[in-house]
């Protein structure tokens, strides 16, 4: 025994952790998405066949956030409304409101920030091409922390040694659980989402939320793009806890490809979008 | 990361500019207002005065995370969006 951190990530997920499976119900609709021979009828029907995410789903798009200017009362009318790409993300945004339902207030709402700082950010000329939608962005950040919903399930103990040591030592959050549990909670997100089968960026980019070494030179944009939205949120006051320790180094700037000159805007453009928080925090509270 | 503290009305950070000097940077208001916010660089020379540069001039020797970090602490104290007040130590 050398009294060291007890876990590395196979360990973790072999003996202790089992993480949630994909919701049959997405797996059937995203299974619909994906098929050509499909019809956007057959994708409302499935979204309609689950009352809990068709009515997230309508909620979210008849929410302020997504300022539409037109009720849609039904799965159908927003499919067709919006396309099945911006469906796909919204179902998935109402299954992960889903999962994350009951987490502390400041969880919720950091994550929530946290995709609307990438929904600001996925808008900016330099971010625009690599994201396929402001809607799949804003996924990024609502799921970038989950693994710390995970962690602190299965390891209630271990997190509030993570939160003493934050308290006491000053380490940043993830710095503190590798050092108590030995795994961080963007590793354990980033096998969430290689298990729910999202697209490989986004595992990526939560796996290199904290330091975009971590993953693949074709994916660190996206670790990049949200370690940025991140540290936005921090500075905002949306951090993911009090008195969060803000990150950031040169070459984790540099991989965003974000110009100086864009930074005022991308700021009013996020504290613009401020009011959004609350009302989405009704959808996963 | 900026270490900030209140000194007053100013809330004042500490931190290294792009160019690896310390210094502080001052926020009395706004971004609106273009002298909301100043860098304040310490003399390299005992005796000489502090340089004081406000922003935007100075936005060049910032880190650009530091800049979105004192656009956003200039909205947080002064700002009209509504964003969470900061609770500062006193400097």
């Amino acid at each position: 025994m050398t009294g060291g951190p007890p876990y590395d990530i196979d360990v973790l997920l072999d003996e202790v952790v089992t993480l949630p499976s994909m919701p049959e119900s997405l797996i059937r609709i995203t299974d619909l998405i994906n098929d050509p021979n499909s019809t956007m009828n057959d994708i409302a029907q499935a979204i309609a066949m689950e009352p809990s995410i068709a009515f997230k789903t309508l909620r979210i798009v008849n929410s302020a956030y997504y300022g539409l200017g037109q009720e849609v009362k039904t799965v159908e009318h927003a499919v067709v409304l919006l396309g099945m790409k911006v469906i796909k993300n919204l179902v998935l945004t109402a299954t992960v409101f889903q999962a994350i339902e009951g987490a502390a207030d400041r969880f919720l709402k950091h994550a929530i920030a946290c995709g609307i700082a990438m929904r600001t950010l996925a808008r900016t000329e330099s971010a625009r091409a690599k994201f396929d939608s402001a809607e799949e962005a804003f996924l990024y950040g609502l799921l970038h922390d989950i693994g710390k919903v995970i962690l602190e399930e299965y390891l209630p103990d271990a997190c509030a040694r993570v939160h003493e040591r934050v308290r006491d030592e000053g380490l940043a959050w993830h710095e503190a659980e590798q050092a108590v549990i030995g795994v961080d909670h963007a590793e354990v997100g980033s096998q969430l989402a290689l298990k729910w089968k999202l697209d490989p960026a986004v595992a990526d980019a939560i796996a290199g939320h904290h330091d975009i070494h971590r993953v693949s030179p074709e994916h660190q944009c996206y670790a990049a793009t949200l370690a940025v939205a991140n540290y936005l949120c921090g500075a905002a006051g949306y951090g993911a806890y009090p008195k969060a320790v803000l990150q950031m180094d040169q070459a984790t700037w540099d991989a965003t490809g974000l110009s100086p000159d864009t930074l005022d805007a991308v700021a009013s453009r996020f504290f613009s979008a401020i009011p959004d928080i609350d009302d989405l925090l009704m959808l996963a509270a | 990361m900026i270490i900030w503290k209140q000194q007053g009305a100013a809330t004042v950070g500490d931190l290294t500019l792009a160019d690896g000097r310390r210094a502080n940077v001052v926020v009395v208001g706004a971004t609106s207002n273009e002298k909301g916010a100043a860098i304040v660089i310490p003399p390299s020379v005992s005796g000489a005065p502090a340089e004081t540069i406000l922003l935007p001039a100075g936005n060049f020797l910032l880190h650009p995370w530091h800049r979105l970090e004192v656009i956003c602490m200039q909205e947080r104290c002064f700002g009209t969006f509504g964003l969470p007040r900061p609770e500062l130590e006193a400097g």
